[in-house]
């Protein structure tokens, strides 16, 4: 059986229930198994030379055998079919998900357009009436989708609600469009192509608003603690999500493995906790919401330079395999230190990183874990489409299969069954460890050297903002300025 | 002193076990309770031949060993 509610994307698929045509062809298969024995039999029976005179019984069973080896065939057809589909379907879906991304940017586009020329042509105050107007849509939406909410499930959880979130998605991703069609700079590839990295795109924004935080320049103190003994390495996916650390006020932030290869060299797997503090000040902790709002802008963050510090600090050389997985802020610092080529990354996971429009190089194995009612994700805007979203593997999950949450989501943000929460994505992750997805199994393939190391040793890394120096180096190592 | 079996009497009792084989064999029907999930595909046309196929399969070799049984 699929796991419920579970389905993969990237490499092709968006919304296709993929893990259900797997599981649906391996029964196909068994059935084919089931049968094999059966026709054997049947057709050794027809060879029995004992049929003379006995026409018509022998016409029934070489009936039953042509009848069995119709089945084995259709059998066979059926279940290539299915695999085959749960491959190219999804290449189907991509290109639909790119056609309504790029609706919603021509449309935003247009709406900008509209704006502008309406205000040159009659004043100023054509401006105040579009977004009036776009107020009044976007208020008598949000009234539906809360007395849907409150009809259907007894209360208010848009922050939960898939396709608000959906909606939300598109919105942030198409905002960058409409800027620039009201500035009539809109290029048809801006309206074909999401690229965060576009004037007002979602990096030039976060960069923006970068700019207006709070002066924080800050060295980055470091305090490892090298665990005694050895361990082995994950084994599976889901134990790469059991060992990602959990936000911990003051705790750690990072965990090291690193494993011996022959020669001499190492192999490293690094996790990456996520957001602790809500911040925008520049305090002792660098896994605040300012690293959040510097990480999706682009430049280096405090906790990505706590990472490389770390990384360092640990003895991770420039030329050594590393694998990285992170959960939510970790999950974006993972993947701006693939995308910066600073270390030999050769494998990322993500568990519900604002990551989708952030693309990492197409060597590096990249697999992202979703949740349809989580905001996190949501904020990395619509997944990047083209060669790039078809690399980007991405297993999605709706944590209440589409229906309401089991109980009030009156628990701290990120905290125990929030969709954010890291405990809901390992136990996706694990769901998605089983499954016989190609996609899966070929990033398991990929990963598999880290999965299987043996031998390797744990460094916790705890990192803070050096606020101010007490006189001397308030931890083991200071760096990544 | 017992006569041997006829030769229809032993392929008779060889076919009906072909068919109790056949008969315990799953109908794709009852395997594929998931195919509602991608309606969209032609699936549910293959799932019913297959069905009918597995049906035709019992009922040829149910038919044959009733006419051995009627000979022997």
């Amino acid at each position: 059986m699929s796991a419920p509610g579970v389905s993969i994307a990237g490499g092709g698929s968006i919304a296709v229930d993929t893990l259900a045509m797997q599981a649906a062809a391996r029964r196909l298969d068994a059935l084919a198994d089931r049968l094999a024995p059966l026709r054997g039999r049947i057709e050794g029976c027809l060879a029995d030379p004992d049929w003379s005179g006995l026409p018509a019984a022998r016409d029934a069973v070489a009936e039953a055998a042509d009848r069995a080896r119709s089945v084995a065939a259709e059998l066979a057809e059926a279940t290539a079919g299915l695999r085959t589909a749960a491959d190219r379907y999804g290449a189907v879906e991509h290109a639909i998900a790119a056609a309504q991304q790029a609706a919603w940017a021509g449309g935003a586009a247009l709406a900008g357009a509209v704006t502008r020329i309406g205000s040159t042509l009659a004043g100023p105050g054509f401006v105040l009436v579009a977004m009036t107007a776009g107020g009044i849509l976007l208020g008598a939406a949000a009234l539906g989708t809360t007395a849907r909410e409150l009809v259907t499930t007894g209360r208010i959880d848009p922050q939960v609600d898939p396709a608000v979130l959906a909606d939300l998605r598109r919105a942030l991703s198409s905002s960058d469009d409409l800027v620039r069609g009201f500035s009539l700079t809109e290029r048809p590839t801006d309206v074909a192509r999401n690229d965060p990295d576009s004037p007002y795109g979602t990096a030039g924004t976060a960069a923006a608003l970068a700019g207006l935080l709070p002066a924080g320049d800050r060295s980055i103190a470091l305090a490892p603690s090298v665990l005694p003994g050895t361990v082995s390495g994950p084994g599976s996916l889901t134990e790469l999500g059991e060992r990602t650390p959990e936000v911990e006020p003051g705790g750690t932030q990072l965990r090291i493995e690193r494993y011996p290869m022959p020669g001499g060299r190492s192999r490293w797997i690094v996790y990456l906790c996520g957001t602790i503090t809500f911040s925008l000040a520049a305090g002792p902790e660098p896994f605040d919401l300012r690293s959040d709002v510097v990480g999706v802008g682009g430049r280096p963050s405090d906790s990505e330079r706590a990472l490389v510090a770390g990384m360092r600090e640990a003895g991770v050389g420039r030329d050594e395999p590393v694998l990285l997985v992170g959960h939510s802020q970790g999950a974006l610092d993972a993947v701006r230190l693939a995308q910066r080529g600073r270390f030999d990354v050769r494998g990322v996971v993500t568990l519900g990183g604002p990551t989708g429009q952030l693309v990492v190089p197409g060597h590096v194995p990249e697999l992202s874990v979703e949740h349809d009612e989580d905001v996190v994700p949501v904020l990395g805007g619509l997944a990047a489409t083209g060669a790039a979203g078809l690399h980007r593997v991405v297993v999605r999950r709706s944590l209440y299969g589409g229906g309401p949450p089991p109980g009030p989501l009156l628990v701290p943000f990120g905290a125990g069954a929030q969709p954010h929460a890291l405990t809901a994505y390992r136990e996706t992750l694990a769901l998605a460890a089983g499954s016989p997805d190609p996609r899966i199994v070929a990033f398991e393939r990929d990963v598999r050297p880290f999965l299987t190391a043996s031998d390797g040793r744990i460094v916790l890394v705890r990192a803070d903002r050096w606020v101010r120096p007490p006189g001397g180096r308030p931890g083991a190592a200071a760096g990544a300025r | 002193m017992l006569e041997p079996p006829s030769a229809a009497a032993v392929l008779a009792a060889t076919v009906r076990a072909l068919a109790a084989e056949a008969d315990a064999v799953p109908l794709p029907e009852a395997l594929l309770d998931g195919w509602a999930s991608f309606a969209a595909l032609d699936y549910q046309a293959a799932v019913a031949r297959l069905t009918i196929g597995v049906l035709r399969v019992r009922a040829a070799l149910h038919d044959a060993a009733a006419a051995l049984e009627a000979i022997g």
